[in-house]
């Protein structure tokens, strides 16, 4: 939705959110831009002071975390039990699988002789299902199908 | 290409996926820290602070929502336990305003950049705690309207009364330090 604005809001738009246009609220943002388009000098004076405080504020960075601190953090999460982590990732295979892999899975094993072949030349079934689906993560798979 | 989304890596960060945790903490740990950091003004307390927030989602990882988003409960625990704690330092000291560390500059060294985020970090940290928490998220971490009024629990209308004191506020402190242009 988009709402008509007047010259005051958009003056309240840049006072309140910065010069930036991006960052104004959705459904102003068109009818702000038009405003100022359409008559610009009522506004340069608002914008360029927005514009020297957002260059202040965009100079502000988000540093990365320490390692110790990111370490702490890590370990500070409680590792799960294996049963939860097996139903997880039951789950979780269940709702990545896109329905034309399924498919290709069923067809693997009934009929596919490439499907066959694959199958035969693994030791682990596990594998061969990490095959069909190309995951790159055997590991947990392995888990899941345990 | 990365087809895990946010809920499923909360989801498997909740069944105690190393890979998830890490990954987690290191998209929105150093957004949480820089908050806490830059209200609290103590690197220390800020690490506290930081740690106190992710072991608390770590344990309501299990029941999560996935219409929540975890950044904006993640920034709404961590003003919370900002303010508890600058709330006590003025308990402790009487002081209306937060301790704030030692930013005096040099006259020879107003123009060197790094000196300058100084200043406007100092300034940020003099605004009343919900100006510098509203003017943060939006203007530093990217926290949308809606977002960073669900963070901060007040209404959007709240907020951009909040932003556009404390961006007044800010203004008027760099002019009058001559940090502004």
């Amino acid at each position: 939705m988009t709402v008509s604005v007047t010259h005051a809001r958009v003056l309240d738009l840049i006072e309140r959110w910065g010069a930036d246009s991006n960052l104004w609220p959705d459904t102003e943002r068109a009818a702000a831009r038009a405003l100022i388009k359409s008559d610009p000098a009522a506004f340069d004076a608002a914008l360029t002071a927005a514009r020297a405080l957002d260059a202040d504020l965009a100079a502000l960075d988000v540093p990365r975390l320490g390692d110790a601190l990111e370490a702490r953090l890590i370990a500070s999460a409680p590792a799960a039990s294996r049963r939860e982590r097996q139903a997880h990732n039951v789950r979780g295979l269940w709702a990545w699988v896109p329905g034309g892999a399924l498919a290709a899975l069923a067809v693997g094993f009934g009929a596919s002789l490439g499907m066959a072949a694959a199958a035969q030349s693994a030791d682990d079934p596990a594998d061969t299902a990490a095959a069909v689906f190309a995951l790159d993560d055997t590991y947990e798979f392995s888990e899941a199908v345990q | 290409m990365s087809f895990v989304s946010e809920t499923d890596e909360i989801a498997r960060a909740a069944a105690g996926d190393r890979m998830a945790i890490a990954s987690l903490v290191r998209r929105h740990g150093p957004h949480v820290q820089s908050l806490a950091a830059r209200m609290l003004r103590d690197t220390a307390e800020a690490e506290d602070v930081t740690q106190e927030v992710f072991i608390r989602a770590w344990k309501i990882l299990p029941d999560w929502r996935p219409d929540a988003k975890f950044s904006t409960w993640l920034y709404r625990v961590a003003y919370n336990l900002c303010q508890d704690r600058l709330r006590r330092r003025r308990d402790r000291t009487g002081d209306d305003l937060p301790e704030r560390a030692d930013t005096a500059l040099g006259p020879e060294a107003q123009l060197d950049q790094i000196q300058r985020v100084r200043r406007v970090e100092d300034a940020i940290g003099r605004l009343p705690e919900r100006q510098s928490a509203a003017l943060l998220l939006c203007s530093v971490h990217g926290a949308s309207q809606a977002e960073a009024a669900a963070a901060l629990e007040i209404s959007e209308e709240a907020l951009e009364s909040l932003l556009a004191r404390a961006r007044r506020s800010l203004r008027a402190m760099l002019t009058q330090e001559g940090a502004a242009t």
